[in-house]
């Protein structure tokens, strides 16, 4: 560049290129240069046949331009995962989405910039976008997009490519993948509205394809080609415009909460690990203790979304909830302070009065006496302990989950761990959605006593034509057979196709 | 894990079968004009993973001006010229020097070199596309090409217009095995272990004075011809062993342990101590007068820039031919650049007794002859960084020679402004590039290579004439012939004065090829035009 510059000078007087974007130097682990002669070389051929050139790509790009660039076979790993669920979301695309029967053109077309079609598809837009239901979920996706579609715009004009790289990346992995892809599925099988997920997802991932173009160009044109191709009538995807921005979309504050919501739900499920209850099964009630307004507002208004994320029927906010300090001694910090005697200290303060200790503690002194000992802060642990709950914090508050389970939730989880069996044996028999299966669950007197009650629930979900739980297995010819262990239960599962 | 291999191939398969590449261009083809300028790969082999993350970035910027409509021109450049290839090629053929070369042949040379540089320009085409970068892989620019190279010439001719272009004596950078210069930008630094050696210069008429220096390239002695002192420091007059010596003062316990580290270092007492300043035009003797036969008036002169106390003995050895610092003194205080080394890398005639010897070799016979001489106060070993040819990787040394340049002193102010006036990203880069410019010195332009774009001056062979003749496009030539030499080297002109002129042997710095990448890469029908994007490292 500093020779270009000085020979535009001498030749036009002028500096012959209108922006420069320097970058760094590639270099190994250690950040030294990285050759053959000094014996740390990676031969591109090698990264190319491992992982491909769309790994390859994703993964410099997403380096800071002008930084160096350290090589790192876990970080071009890293970015391979990332498009396999990319790769994941096509074939969810093939097995899930049916064409609605005659908007799908113009759904195809929301985007695209082709004038002539701009008055008709806006009309057609504005009819469709008034009979589409969206879920919460929805909204907030297509926020998320035109955020991002703003975002990746603005940093490939000031030549940020790295960061391009690293949203995009960023929206499929948490935003489509970890968030939304997983409420759909719920709502899928719960049968809410499954035909917008299916819109929502053809119109996000379209957009997601363009922008990943100039990063990832063959898996963004494979998906393309494997799915969108029947849809649509050109041939390759760099025929495509850009995705237009469109700012009605974006709903910052929808985001914000989803954000929060988010950290609740994760708060959550480490206070279900904490009461040793699983994901899989349902609670009745959890209750988001916050003062903070926003942190209420969005519990609140995506309690929707809590509910299904968090796998619960109820979900309550409040300001505070009643409950009782707990205390324990911390035997690391007796141990070094009281030698043989830490034992009697421990014992000593698991008597105490963990209000009065507490307060004492706090106090100006900053130590209190427990019998014969001297005890400072450190030396003890509180704890808030709701009676029935357990609970874990998250930045604006603490979320509690009800840890009692009703027999019937409990009779509703079993029944869905039976058909998450019977789903994966389809899975194995290689069936598709569409057909049709006999079954047969035999397991002993106190599951089937939980289960018998929602045969036909099993049924619906499993798309069994015929089902039947009983003690004894029953007899189907030609059936592929499974033993499953289900908690403590073991459980026998027979099926055949129909 | 997804299966990209087969993905990849199917869907390069289908672009290529589509002729989708083709068709995005054409959909755009009433596009605005994005030019990107394609920085060039050396075609020297496969190409470096650091290669395809720089074509990967190019590539995703182009992708994304196409989708925003944009009538993007990307066109991938591939630097064809230069050393890089040259000393492949050396080696191919298994030639170890020019005089090898120039035995085969300048143009078996040079079509070889051009071989060289077009296999490779296929098989790194062929890697990029790999990684999918789209660009106009069937129409490649390369350096070697003489519509390439009849733009480039087109940039000395302006030169020499606007008096930018000059020859002159320069003390530069020399490759000894290559036989050329080199700019500070091709240098590569490596740790080598060298001579380090203190050494008495006798004060003339004084019996028994001597100036003590120091210095780790022994070879540059013979062309020793100046002491510098700074005019602040302070200097004594030290008994040691029955001499005196001078140095600084400073730097006096030094001198003693290293002579004498045994007894914690020679007694050494302080006669006197005086300024710096009062010691200029010290009169001194060569210390090997009677082997070198150079005679000059050698003293000590003031340098308040070059002479320091954190090594040495505060007395720095001159040699105007052999240094950049030293020249520029040399310059300042009318010196003769005394230069007694050929183009091999040996000493000339000019260098006495040691006639013929490679200069570097020479290091041990003239520390010997210190010894005989008496003159040797103490040889030690230094390991320290020195610069290697960035392509041979052989020591280089610093001659002084004569060169065509282009005086970037003169441009800088404008070059400074014109940087002001694009996007930078990230901003410090600009921060940085404004301070390399501002201490850039003039442009060296040749090199004494064959591999090149030929410099297109003929100078008229008659004496004393002085008259040269720049061209600026191949139509001047008196007939057209590939712009390469041996080539270009066969064609003369006559001289105003009627003598014949004759085109200077060198060839351009291979970093003019890249420099003119932006017009020299146009097609014939295409107008001047300032790239809208560049990115490099
Ligand atoms: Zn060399
Ligand atoms: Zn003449």
């Amino acid at each position: 560049m500093y020779w270009l510059l000085g020979s535009g000078v001498v030749l036009n007087n002028e500096i012959p290129y209108k922006s420069l974007l320097m970058h760094g130097f590639f270099v190994d682990e250690n950040g030294e240069k990285m050759s053959k002669s000094l014996g740390n070389f990676v031969p591109l051929e090698e990264i190319l046949d491992k992982y491909g050139a769309d790994t390859f790509r994703m993964w410099c790009l997403s380096s800071t331009v002008w930084d160096d660039l350290k090589f790192n076979w876990d970080e071009i790993k890293e970015a391979n995962r990332a498009l396999s669920i990319l790769s994941n979301l096509e074939s969810f695309m093939q097995r899930f989405y049916v064409a609605p029967e005659k908007e799908e053109k113009e759904i195809g077309r929301r985007s695209e910039k082709e004038s002539d079609d701009e008055k008709k598809n806006a009309g057609a837009k504005a009819r469709d976008e008034k009979e589409t239901k969206y879920g919460i979920e929805d909204l907030w996706l297509l926020s998320r997009l035109n955020t991002l579609i703003e975002e990746c715009t603005r940093h490939f004009d000031e030549y940020e490519t790295h960061m391009v790289a690293r949203k995009c990346r960023q929206f499929i992995v948490e935003d489509l993948s970890r968030f939304y892809l997983k409420v759909a599925k719920k709502r899928i099988a719960a049968g809410e509205n499954p035909e917008t997920v299916s819109k929502v997802l053809f119109v996000v991932l379209f957009d997601v394809l363009r922008l990943m173009t100039p990063i990832t160009p063959f898996i963004a044109e494979s998906f393309y080609q494997e799915f969108y191709a029947k849809h649509k009538e050109k041939e390759s995807i760099s025929l495509f415009s850009w995705p237009r921005f469109e700012p009605k979309y974006v709903d910052p504050l929808l985001e914000n909460q989803m954000e929060i919501v988010n950290e609740m739900v994760t708060a959550l499920s480490n206070a279900r690990q904490s009461a040793k209850i699983k994901l899989r099964w349902p609670v009745e009630e959890v209750i988001v203790v916050t003062k903070s307004t926003d942190a209420a507002a969005a519990a609140r208004r995506l309690s929707g979304t809590i509910k299904i994320l968090a796998n619960v029927k109820n979900v309550k906010v409040e300001e505070k909830i009643a409950s009782t300090l707990t205390l324990k001694p911390v035997h690391s910090k007796l141990g070094p302070v009281f030698k043989k005697d830490a034992k009697k200290a421990a014992d000593a303060i698991e008597k105490a009065d963990p209000v009065k200790l507490k307060k004492e503690l706090e106090g100006e002194k900053k130590k209190a006496k427990v019998e014969e000992f001297e005890i400072t802060p450190e030396m003890v642990a509180f704890d808030e302990v709701t009676e029935g709950y357990a609970g874990a914090q998250f930045s604006a508050g603490t979320a509690y989950v009800k840890t009692a389970i009703n027999e019937a939730l409990l009779s509703e989880a079993m029944a869905r761990e039976v058909s998450r069996r019977i789903q994966m044996m389809r899975k194995e028999m290689g069936l598709v959605e569409k057909d049709l299966i006999e079954v047969n669950v035999s397991c002993e007197k106190e599951l089937l006593a939980l289960i018998e009650k929602r045969e036909g629930e099993i049924a619906s979900e499993v798309k069994a034509g015929k089902l039947k739980v009983s003690e004894k297995p029953m007899e189907i010819k030609q059936a592929h057979e499974k033993d499953w262990e289900i908690e403590e239960y073991t459980v026998k599962i027979r099926i055949k196709k129909i | 894990m997804y299966d990209h291999n087969s993905l990849e191939k199917k869907i390069t398969h289908y672009w290529e079968h589509k002729k989708i590449y083709e068709k995005v261009k054409e959909s755009n083809g009433k596009g605005e004009r994005f030019y990107f300028c394609d920085g060039p790969p050396y075609a020297t082999g496969q190409i470096h993973p650091g290669t395809a993350w720089n074509k990967c970035i190019k590539d995703s910027v182009c992708r994304y001006k196409r989708a925003r409509g944009f009538n993007v021109r990307a066109q991938p450049g591939f630097d064809t010229h230069g050393l890089p290839i040259e000393v492949k090629v050396e080696q191919e053929l298994k030639l170890t020097c020019k005089k090898d070369i120039e035995k085969i042949g300048v143009k078996k040379f040079t079509e070889n070199c051009k071989t060289f540089a077009t296999k490779y320009v296929g098989i790194m085409g062929k890697q990029f596309q790999r990684c999918g970068v789209w660009m106009d892989w069937d129409a490649p620019y390369l350096t070697y090409k003489d519509s390439f190279i009849d733009r480039s010439w087109g940039t000395i001719k302006k030169a020499e217009e606007k008096q930018l272009l000059e020859k002159g004596v320069y003390v530069l950078p020399y490759c000894p095995r290559c036989e050329t210069t080199m700019a500070n930008y091709e240098l590569e630094y490596g740790e080598q272990t060298d001579p380090s050696i203190y050494v008495k210069f006798k004060v003339k008429g004084k019996e028994n004075e001597f100036l003590i220096v120091w210095t780790t390239t022994p070879w540059t002695l013979v062309a020793n011809m100046a002491v510098m002192a700074h005019p602040m420091y302070e200097y004594v007059y030290a008994k040691v062993d029955g001499e005196t010596w001078i140095v600084a003062k400073e730097r006096l316990d030094h001198l003693t342990a290293i002579i004498n580290p045994i007894q914690g270092g020679s007694s050494a007492t302080v006669l006197k101590t005086v300024s710096g300043k009062k010691l200029d035009g010290l009169q001194y003797e060569h210390p090997l007068q009677s082997k070198i036969g150079k005679e000059a008036d050698r003293k000590i002169v003031m340098s308040d820039e070059f002479v320091t106390l954190e090594e040495g003995t505060g007395l720095v050895h001159t040699a105007p031919g052999h240094g950049p610092q030293d020249f520029i003194i040399g310059k300042r205080f009318g010196m003769e650049i005394f230069c007694p080394v050929n183009e091999q890398g040996k000493y000339s005639s000019e260098a006495g007794e040691y006639a013929g010897k490679a200069v570097r070799e020479a290091n041990p016979q003239v520390i010997e002859d210190l010894e005989h001489a008496g003159m040797l106060v103490h040889q030690g070993k230094v390991s320290h960084r020195y610069p290697h040819c960035w392509r041979c990787k052989t020591p280089l040394i610093y001659i002084s020679t004569l060169q065509w340049f282009i005086k970037i002193s003169k441009t800088k102010e404008k070059m400074l402004q014109e940087i002001e006036t694009i996007k930078w990203q990230p901003d410090f880069a600009k921060t940085r590039f404004k301070e390399f410019v501002s201490s850039a010195p003039d442009w060296c332009i040749s090199r004494q290579r064959y591999w090149g774009i030929p410099l297109p001056i003929w100078e008229c062979e008659k004496e004393n004439c002085g008259k040269y003749k720049v061209i600026g496009s191949a139509a001047e030539l008196p007939h057209r012939v590939e712009l390469h030499r041996p080539f270009v080297d066969e064609l003369h002109f006559t001289c105003e004065c009627g003598g014949k002129m004759s085109r200077i042997k060198d060839v351009l710095d291979v970093w003019f090829d890249s420099g003119n990448a932006i017009w020299a890469s146009l097609g014939e029908k295409e107008e001047y035009m300032t790239a809208n994007f560049i990115t490099e490292g």
